[in-house]
């Protein structure tokens, strides 16, 4: 027998190019320690804003450390920040819009509302409640833009599985007999799944500006730390007119970002079926 | 003799919203020491109710009057202790599927041994002795040996033969047995009927033996008492049974039992719920489906009418008809398979309201219908979009729950969707369906097989995985889809082949009955018809009954024996599908006629 085959996915030039520019960042952080030409922290004060050479391909920041490496190391929390938001979002947002849709009626009311009060708070006010409890750093910023993106995750889901499960085939599973879990695992979940890892894909777009942005405005990761959001906030520079770091880490943003939107949209085209 | 069990009167109703649920109705009957009796009837005939009744195994809120005498003293009179006893030490019960009622995880052994040590003082060692013994009584060989096995190693004939034999060793004076063969192969069948004869004649054992099938009956016991909508209608003994039947009912059964399983090309229209007790007060029963009834049948309820040789018969027109049905027996027709076939479905008065927002009145969309279908039948619904058609069969199938009315399929009923994974298991192995799409009605990501495998995995857990394998190409090859189609994927078959999937895929569980929605109508004429061939056949060789959906007139002249025309959610007609359709009554029906393009005129 042979095994399923999934519908040709056409990713164009274009695709090509967001695949490499991932595949390069994602190479670039996991292999920072042995491709970056410094360490991300620890520079000389005296070494403040010197210009590219070859010791510093990009220069160096205002702390005096060199900018290539701080945005090779950087890559690690810009990608491992968003990965984590997707995946909570996705493993609480996913078996709720499940039920959701499964169970409809009250249930599906009931969520629905609930849904609608975490939406009504801004990410960046759950952000700042929870560095109150939980302290600044990663983590909380991390816990905060998966609760802000829980809403966002369950209604796409839930409209996904809800049309999925109109539909005749997941009926006459019922019928067959099946129990609704081997409905929702073997059939349902599967079916929708190429639409969830692209709803994915495009939401960690987002929450890498989320994270960043939460790093510009001081609630997210704690400086020297290397991390593109906080080399965008870096106003010391700026005002000191040296722009290298803040355009390189914007660049590196908007690239990824840019990536992951495309790839996330190629997929959700081939996710309708005929 | 002496009535060893005697029932007068007893009658059995469940409270429900819509007023008590009678399920006995006055049923008067009397077991003998040392005799066996059959107790006759469709699934949903009350008979199995009764049996339960003398262990008092009834729910807590059935109402019950009468009385269950059993060696002259009352079982309603019981306190729980003496209840308990009683089953313990004089009544045995057999079931119809022995594998569920003996538990897997402990050896045959155990099980004997706890039922003998249950009721009295007996040492281990003793009750070990006497388990073999009773293995060897009822026939299993190597008994000592087979003590140490558990029930998956036993046959199902072999596992009945340890229920009986349990049954024995209790020292009971009667064994319940509720249609203990009708699970098994023919061949067994004849065996265990032969056990329990012999039983009866070695210890006196009296048999109260429940079954559908009334040639077994005759052939293996001494009274027969034919029960029909919750009331014994003929309460005869074999011989005199055999050799003049004396209700139309039991005539019925008796004279066609050949016929049921042939594809018969006129069948009788039945209408109402012939099963239910409640809508038959007050006049005979039978008389809805019954070729000789006349005025006099509707006026009460027959009284029992003694006969010669110890008998009685409920059929005020018994005498006028006794040479009829005697003739009838001879010259089985179509008519009677009708009559005898089990009811697959039985529906009755359903109701079903959609809420319209901003409407002040809701829509009906199905309105006091009732419907039966009976076993290798296929009953056409015809109606347009917006009659009610669709939501009758979301009915039937559990997706919807009605508003009012009672749905009983296969002899279980249903209201509303499956309320745990083991009912939504077992619905599936009485009603399937085939969608009108066959583009979204398969999972766009298992290809034939496996969808055919993953049915069988839950319906034929016995099977084994290759077993399972090797049945679903079979089942598929028999829907006449070649290897390579077996395993690719649905968007790589056409619509015709998908269709033919979805049929084996209903078929799969092994279902009492199929809802074809539209089945055909997606379909080009050509593949149409060859889908409609292969629904007949497979009717003839499974017996399978249909409840087909369908707005083409032309369709329905195909394949259903009767039809039901449906309009704004109520039935207007129904009949036998040659007559509605050649010599229509209602208006409605000569419209939908009228509109079908004849092969005759321009081509539409």
């Amino acid at each position: 027998m042979s095994k399923p085959r999934r519908r040709a996915l056409r990713l164009g030039v274009a695709g090509w190019i967001a695949i490499a520019v991932v595949v390069t960042a994602v190479v670039v952080a996991i292999a920072a320690p042995w491709l970056a030409p410094q360490l991300p922290t620890g520079g000389s004060i005296l070494e403040q804003f010197e210009p590219p050479s070859v010791t510093h391909p990009l220069g160096t920041d205002v702390d005096g450390n060199d900018i290539l490496s701080r945005l090779m190391y950087g890559a690690r929390p810009s990608l491992l920040g968003p990965l984590l938001v997707v995946v909570l979002a996705l493993l609480i947002g996913v078996p709720i819009a499940l039920a959701s849709a499964w169970r409809g009626g009250v249930i599906d009311t009931a969520i629905g509302r609930a849904l609608d009060l975490i939406f009504a708070f801004p990410t960046v006010l759950i952000a700042a409640l929870l560095v109150l409890v939980v302290g600044r750093g990663l983590p909380a910023a991390i816990v905060a833009i998966s609760i802000a993106y829980i809403p966002y995750t369950t209604r796409l889901t839930r409209t996904m599985a809800l049309r999925e499960r109109n539909k005749a085939y997941i009926l006459a599973c019922e019928v067959q007999g099946l129990s609704t879990a081997a409905i929702m695992f073997r059939h349902l979940l599967p079916n929708i799944s190429r639409f969830i890892i692209a709803q994915a894909t495009i939401a960690f777009g987002f929450a890498l500006i989320d994270l960043a942005a939460l790093s510009f405005i001081g609630i997210g990761i704690i400086p020297p730390a290397p991390d593109w959001g906080i080399m965008v906030g870096d106003t010391t520079s700026i005002a000191q007119g040296n722009y290298t770091g803040v355009i390189a880490a914007a660049g590196c943003i908007v690239a990824i970002v840019g990536a992951f939107t495309l790839l996330g949209n190629r997929l959700d085209e081939g996710s309708e079926l005929k | 003799m002496t009535a060893l069990l005697e029932i007068s009167g007893l009658t059995i109703s469940i409270p429900s919203s819509s007023g008590d649920h009678l399920l006995v109705d006055g049923v008067d009957l009397r077991v003998d020491t040392g005799s066996s009796v059959a107790l006759v009837g469709e699934s949903g005939s009350g008979k199995s109710v009764t049996a339960r009744s003398i262990l008092r195994l009834l729910p807590d809120r059935a109402k019950v009057s009468g009385d269950v005498l059993f060696e002259g003293s009352s079982i309603f009179a019981m306190s729980n202790a003496e209840l308990m006893r009683f089953r313990q030490t004089k009544v045995a019960m057999v079931f119809q599927d022995p594998r569920a009622s003996i538990n897997p995880m402990r050896t045959i052994g155990d099980f004997l041994i706890d039922g003998l040590r249950a009721g009295r003082d007996l040492a281990r060692a003793s009750a070990v002795e006497e388990a073999t013994r009773l293995l060897g009584i009822v026939g299993v060989s190597r008994a000592e040996d087979r003590l140490q096995q558990y029930p998956h190693e036993f046959s199902g004939g072999m596992l009945q033969r340890v229920m009986i034999a349990s049954a024995v060793g209790s020292g009971a004076t009667l064994l319940l047995a509720d249609e203990p063969t009708t699970a098994l192969d023919v061949s067994i069948q004849a065996e265990v009927m032969a056990l329990l004869g012999g039983l009866r004649d070695e210890f006196g054992l009296s048999v109260l033996f429940i079954t559908h099938d009334i040639d077994l009956a005759t052939s293996h016991c001494d009274r027969i008492d034919v029960m029909y909508a919750g009331a014994v209608v003929e309460s005869r003994a074999s011989s005199d049974l055999v050799a003049a039947p004396r209700h139309p009912y039991s005539a019925a059964l008796m004279g066609c039992r050949t016929h049921i399983e042939s594809r018969s090309a006129r069948l009788v229209a039945i209408d109402g719920a012939p099963i239910n007790a409640s809508a038959a007060r007050g006049r005979c029963a039978f008389e809805d489906r019954c070729s000789f009834a006349a005025a006099a049948c509707s006026d009460g309820r027959p009284d029992a009418m003694s006969l010669a040789g110890d008998g009685y018969v409920r059929c005020v027109r018994a005498d006028e008809i006794a040479n009829d049905l005697v003739r009838l027996l001879h010259r089985p027709s179509d008519e009677l398979a009708a009559v005898v076939a089990p009811i697959v479905i039985a529906a009755t008065g359903l109701r079903k309201e959609f809420k319209v927002r901003g409407a002040a009145t809701p829509t009906v969309a199905v309105d006091d219908v009732s419907l039966t279908l009976r076993r290798g039948e296929t009953l056409g619904i015809v109606g347009e979009s917006g009659s009610g058609k669709t939501t009758l069969g979301r009915l039937l199938l559990g997706i919807e729950s009605a508003d009012a009315g009672t749905i009983v399929v296969d002899g279980a009923l249903r209201d509303g969707r499956a309320r745990s994974a083991a009912e939504r298991r077992k619905r599936g192995r009485q009603l399937q369906i085939v969608f009108q799409d066959p583009y979204t009605s398969l999972d766009p990501r298992q290809t034939p097989v496996s969808a055919v495998t993953e049915i069988l995995a839950l319906h034929r857990a016995d099977l084994g995985r290759d077993g399972r394998l090797s049945s679903a190409v079979r089942l598929l090859r028999e829907v006449g889809l070649d290897d390579r189609q077996c395993s690719a994927l649905p968007a790589e078959l056409s619509g015709g082949q998908r269709q033919r999937v979805a049929i084996a895929k209903a078929l799969a569980a092994d279902p009492a009955a199929i809802i074809l929605d539209e089945a055909v109508s997606g379909l080009d004429v050509s593949i149409q018809a060859q889908v409609l061939n292969l629904l007949a056949d497979l009717q003839e060789s499974t017996g399978v009954a249909y409840l087909f959906i369908s707005h083409d007139l032309s369709v329905i002249r195909q394949i259903a024996h009767r039809v039901m025309v449906m309009r704004d959610g109520s039935v207007v007609e129904e009949g036998a599908t040659v007559s509605v359709l050649t010599d229509p009554v209602a208006d409605y029906t000569k419209q939908l006629l009228a509109a079908v393009p004849s092969a005759a005129g321009p081509a539409a």
